[in-house]
C-alpha cells in the first residue's frame, strides 16, 4: 500500500469515527452497558448455539461409517435432511441451520469486517446487501428442503454396529459424544440413573435424557420466537390500523380485543388444543397467538393515537405518501419500541405456555419439548426427569426476562448512563 | 386566472359539543409569484384554513362542508384522493409551524427529502440526493454532505426548519404554504427564514401564502393580506393600503396594538376580551362583542364595502379615511 492509499483510508477511518451515532446505535450503546443484559444475551446467544449445533453434540448416526461391505460414508450428514430421522420441521429448520446458516455467515462476516472502517452510507447498503442475499439463500434451500423431503431407510447404527462386533467384521465408526437418538430408545437400557454414558440417566423408555433435554432447547426456542413473532405481528398491523383511523374503526376493534382478554386464556388454550387431533408444534404456536396478540394491538394503538395528529405525520400527508405509507413507514418505527420489550417478555411467557400444555398432555407429543420430559417425569416419577427440563425452563426464561429488561431501560431516555 | 382560489371556504368541526363553525366562508385569491399574508389572533381559523386547502384537516373531526378551492382551474375540494396526492408536496407544498416535531425522528434528513422527490419526480436514487444536496445547500445549512446523513434530533431548531423548507421546495411547487413558519425560531433565525423564502420564491415565481400573527413580518414580505376574525375575513388588502388605512375596527385595532417607537413607555393598546370559541361565536358580525364602534345594527351579518384595488372590508361601521388616516398617522 501507497503511503496515499494508507492516508486516505486513514482519513476514511476517523470519518468514520466522527460520525454521529444513529437511534439503534444510542440504544444498543445503552444496552451493553447493563453487565446483567448483556450477560444474559450472551447466555441466549450459547442457547441458540446449542440449538443450532445441537446434532453435532448428539446424534445416534455417526459422522464418519466404515465397513468393509459399505465403504467410507457420513450417515450424519445425510439424516440431517432425512425426513425418516428428523420428522419435525423444527429440526429441519435448525439442520438447515447448521450447513447452510454456517456457510452463508462465512461471506458476511468477511463483509463486515471488510466495511468496518467505511462511513455509513457505504457501509450500510453493503452490509444490507450481504445480509439480504445470505437471508434469501438461506430460505431458498430451507424451502427446497423442505419442499423435497430425502427420506432414507431406517438404520440404527449402534445396532449394526454391535453386530458387526459379534460377528467379527472390522469397521469405524465416530460418534458424537452423545451417540444417542431424542427418539428412539433402548428398550434394555430403560430407567437408568446418572452415569457417564448417559449423564442425566434415561426415561422409561430408555432414551437418553440430556439428549432429549438438549434437543428440547430447539422446540422451546421454536415456540417462543414464532409464536411471538406471528401475534407481534397481527397485533401491530391490528393496533396500528385501529390507532390510525379511530373512530368506528378503532371502535369495532377495541370491543373485539376486550372480548378476548376476557376469556381467561389458559382454559381457552387448552380447550382449543383438545379439540385438534394430532396435534403439531405449530399449531401450538398458533394457539398461543391466537390469545396474546391482544398486548402489543393495545400497545402499537397507544401510540398510534399519540402520533397520529403529530406535525411530521401532516407532513408525510403533505408530501402526499399514501396512507399505507404513512402507517407503516413514518408512524409505526416510532411506535415499535414497547412492542420490542413485549415481545422480548412475550418469548418467555410462550415457552411457559408452551410447557404447561406439554406438561399437562396436550402438546405436541412427538416432539422433546422440555414440557413433554416434565410430563414424562410426572408419569414416572424419575426426578431427573423433572428437575432437568425444569431447570432448563427457568434458565431460559430468566435469561429472557433480564434480556427484556435490559431492552425496556435501554430504551428509555430517563435511565440513560 | 388566480393561481389559487379559494371561494366561501366553511370547515366545520362536528364535535360534542356540536358543529363548530372554524373556517365559515373565507375567501381570497394567490396569483403567481405573489405572497399573500393571512392574519388574525390565536384562534380565528388560519391555521385551518391553510390545512383545509391540501385537505390535511383530520378527518373525523373537521370536514370541508361548502366552498370551492380552485389550483389551477381544479377544485381541491372535491378532488379525488388520488389526484390530490399528486397535488400534495409536488404543486403545493406546506411548512408546519413546529420544525421540532415536523421531521421524522427515525429517519435522516436525506432519506427524507429524498423521498419527497422520489415520490413526484422520475429521478434515480443518486440524482435524488444530488438535490436534496443542492435543496440543503440552498437553504444555507452548512456541509450539506455530511448534514444530509444526520437525524432530526442531532439539528437545531433553526436547521430544522431550514430543512422543511428544503424538503417543501425540492419539487418546486407553484404554491408554498407556510403556516407560522418563525414562530418557533427566534428573531435572527426569523429574518434569514424570510429572506429564504423570498429568494426561493423570486426564483421559481412560486406563489406563496404566509400564516402569521406577527404583523411586522407581513410588512416585510407580503404583497397582500387577508384580515381573518373567528372564522371570516374581516378585511383584505394590498400589505401598503392595510398599512396605510386600516379600515375595519379590528384591523384598526391590530395595528394599534404594535409597540410604537414613537410613545416609549406608553401602555400599549389592547383589543378587550379574546377570540370567542367556535362554539359561540356571536350572532351578525362576529366582532360585535369586543368592537368599540358595534351598534345594534351589528347583530346582522355586515356588508361589504369595496373601498377599490382589491381593498374590501365587511363591516357596519368600517373607519373613515380621516379616521384611518389619523390612526396610521399617529401609527408612523
Amino acid at each position: 500500500m501507497t503511503s496515499a492509499n494508507a492516508e486516505s483510508a486513514q482519513a476514511a477511518e476517523l470519518a468514520a469515527e466522527r460520525e454521529d451515532p444513529t437511534y439503534g446505535e444510542i440504544v444498543w450503546g445503552q444496552f451493553t452497558k447493563r453487565r446483567i443484559a448483556m450477560a444474559s444475551t450472551w447466555g441466549l446467544v450459547g442457547l441458540l448455539l446449542l440449538a443450532i449445533y445441537t446434532p453435532v453434540i448428539a446424534s445416534n448416526k455417526p459422522f464418519i461409517w466404515h465397513t468393509v461391505a459399505d465403504g467410507w460414508s457420513s450417515p450424519w450428514l445425510t439424516s440431517l435432511f432425512d425426513r425418516n430421522f428428523y420428522e419435525n420441521s423444527v429440526d429441519i429448520f435448525f439442520n438447515t441451520m447448521l450447513v447452510v446458516g454456517t456457510a452463508v455467515s462465512i461471506p458476511v462476516a468477511w463483509v463486515f469486517r471488510n466495511t468496518k472502517k467505511m462511513v455509513r452510507r457505504d457501509r450500510q447498503p453493503r452490509r444490507k446487501r450481504a445480509i439480504q442475499v445470505a437471508l434469501t439463500v438461506f430460505l431458498l434451500s430451507f424451502g427446497a428442503i423442505e419442499a423435497f423431503p430425502a427420506q432414507a431407510p431406517k438404520k440404527v447404527y449402534p445396532k449394526i454396529e454391535q453386530q458387526l462386533e459379534a460377528a467379527g467384521e472390522s469397521h469405524t465408526s465416530l460418534y458424537a459424544p452423545l451417540p444417542y437418538s431424542f427418539r428412539d430408545g433402548n428398550l434394555n437400557e430403560t430407567r437408568q440413573p446418572s452415569s457417564i454414558a448417559h449423564p442425566l440417566g434415561t426415561d422409561n423408555a430408555g432414551r437418553d435424557v440430556l439428549t432429549r433435554l438438549i434437543y428440547g432447547t430447539r422446540i422451546s426456542l421454536t415456540v417462543g420466537v414464532f409464536a411471538v413473532a406471528l401475534y407481534v405481528t397481527f397485533g401491530t398491523i391490528v393496533g396500528a390500523i385501529a390507532g390510525f383511523y379511530g373512530g368506528r374503526i378503532d371502535m369495532a376493534i377495541q370491543r373485539v380485543i376486550e372480548v378476548v382478554i376476557c376469556i381467561p386464556s389458559l382454559f381457552l388454550i387448552l380447550t382449543v388444543a383438545s379439540f385438534i387431533e394430532e396435534r403439531s408444534i405449530f399449531h401450538i404456536m398458533v394457539i398461543i397467538a391466537a390469545v396474546a396478540w391482544t398486548s402489543p394491538a393495545r400497545l402499537v394503538r397507544a401510540e398510534f393515537l399519540r402520533m397520529r395528529n403529530l406535525d411530521f405525520v401532516s407532513a408525510a400527508r403533505a408530501v402526499g405518501y399514501r396512507e399505507r405509507r404513512i402507517i407503516f413507514q413514518e408512524i409505526l418505527p416510532n411506535a415499535l419500541a414497547p412492542v420490542l420489550v413485549a415481545a422480548t417478555f412475550g418469548v418467555a411467557r410462550a415457552i411457559l405456555v408452551e410447557s404447561t400444555m406439554s406438561f399437562l398432555g396436550l402438546g405436541d407429543i412427538t416432539v422433546p419439548s422440555w414440557g413433554q420430559i416434565l410430563n414424562t417425569g410426572r408419569t414416572t416419577g424419575i426426578w431427573t426427569l423433572i428437575l432437568a427440563p425444569g431447570f432448563a425452563i427457568f434458565l431460559t426464561v430468566s435469561l429472557l426476562n433480564l434480556v427484556g429488561e435490559g431492552v425496556r431501560d435501554a430504551l428509555d431516555p430517563k435511565l440513560r448512563k | 386566472m388566480a393561481l389559487l382560489e379559494v371561494d366561501n371556504l366553511q370547515t366545520h368541526f362536528f364535535t360534542d359539543k356540536g358543529q363548530l363553525p372554524s373556517v365559515d366562508g373565507v375567501s381570497f385569491e394567490i396569483d403567481k409569484g405573489e405572497t399573500v399574508g393571512i392574519v388574525g389572533e390565536s384562534g380565528c381559523g388560519k391555521s385551518v384554513t391553510a390545512m383545509s386547502i391540501l385537505r390535511l384537516i383530520p378527518q373525523p373531526p373537521g370536514r370541508i362542508v361548502g366552498g370551492q378551492i380552485r389550483f389551477k382551474g381544479r377544485d381541491l375540494a372535491t378532488m379525488p384522493l388520488n389526484q390530490l396526492r399528486k397535488v400534495r408536496g409536488n404543486e403545493i407544498s406546506v411548512i408546519f409551524q413546529e420544525p421540532m416535531t415536523s421531521l421524522n425522528p427515525v429517519y435522516t434528513v436525506g432519506d427524507q427529502i429524498m423521498e419527497a422527490i422520489l415520490l413526484h419526480q422520475a429521478v434515480d436514487e443518486d440524482q435524488a440526493r444530488q438535490i436534496a444536496l443542492d435543496m440543503l445547500d440552498k437553504v444555507g445549512i452548512p456541509e450539506p454532505d455530511t448534514s444530509i446523513d444526520r437525524y432530526p434530533h442531532q439539528m437545531s431548531g433553526g436547521q430544522k426548519q431550514r430543512v422543511m423548507i428544503a424538503m417543501a421546495l425540492s419539487c418546486q411547487p407553484d404554491l408554498l404554504i407556510a403556516d407560522e413558519p418563525t414562530t418557533a425560531l427566534d428573531v435572527t433565525i426569523q429574518a434569514q427564514i424570510l429572506e429564504l423564502i423570498r429568494e426561493l420564491q423570486r426564483t421559481n415565481d412560486m406563489g406563496v401564502m404566509l400564516i402569521t400573527h406577527d404583523l411586522g413580518v407581513v410588512a416585510e414580505s407580503c404583497d397582500r393580506v387577508v384580515v381573518l376574525y373567528a372564522g371570516r375575513v374581516a378585511e383584505t388588502a394590498t400589505a401598503i393600503d392595510l398599512f396605510d388605512r386600516p379600515t375595519h375596527p379590528y384591523t384598526a385595532g391590530l395595528l394599534q396594538a404594535l409597540p410604537d417607537r414613537a410613545h416609549p413607555g406608553a401602555r400599549l393598546f389592547t383589543i378587550d376580551g379574546m377570540v370567542p370559541p367556535p362554539t359561540d361565536f356571536p350572532k351578525g358580525c362576529r366582532f360585535n362583542n369586543r368592537c368599540p364602534r358595534a351598534t345594534s345594527e351589528c347583530q346582522t351579518v355586515p356588508p361589504l364595502h369595496d373601498l377599490g384595488e382589491g381593498h374590501k372590508v365587511w363591516c357596519h361601521h368600517p373607519l373613515t379615511a380621516e379616521e384611518s388616516a389619523a390612526l396610521s398617522g399617529e401609527d408612523a
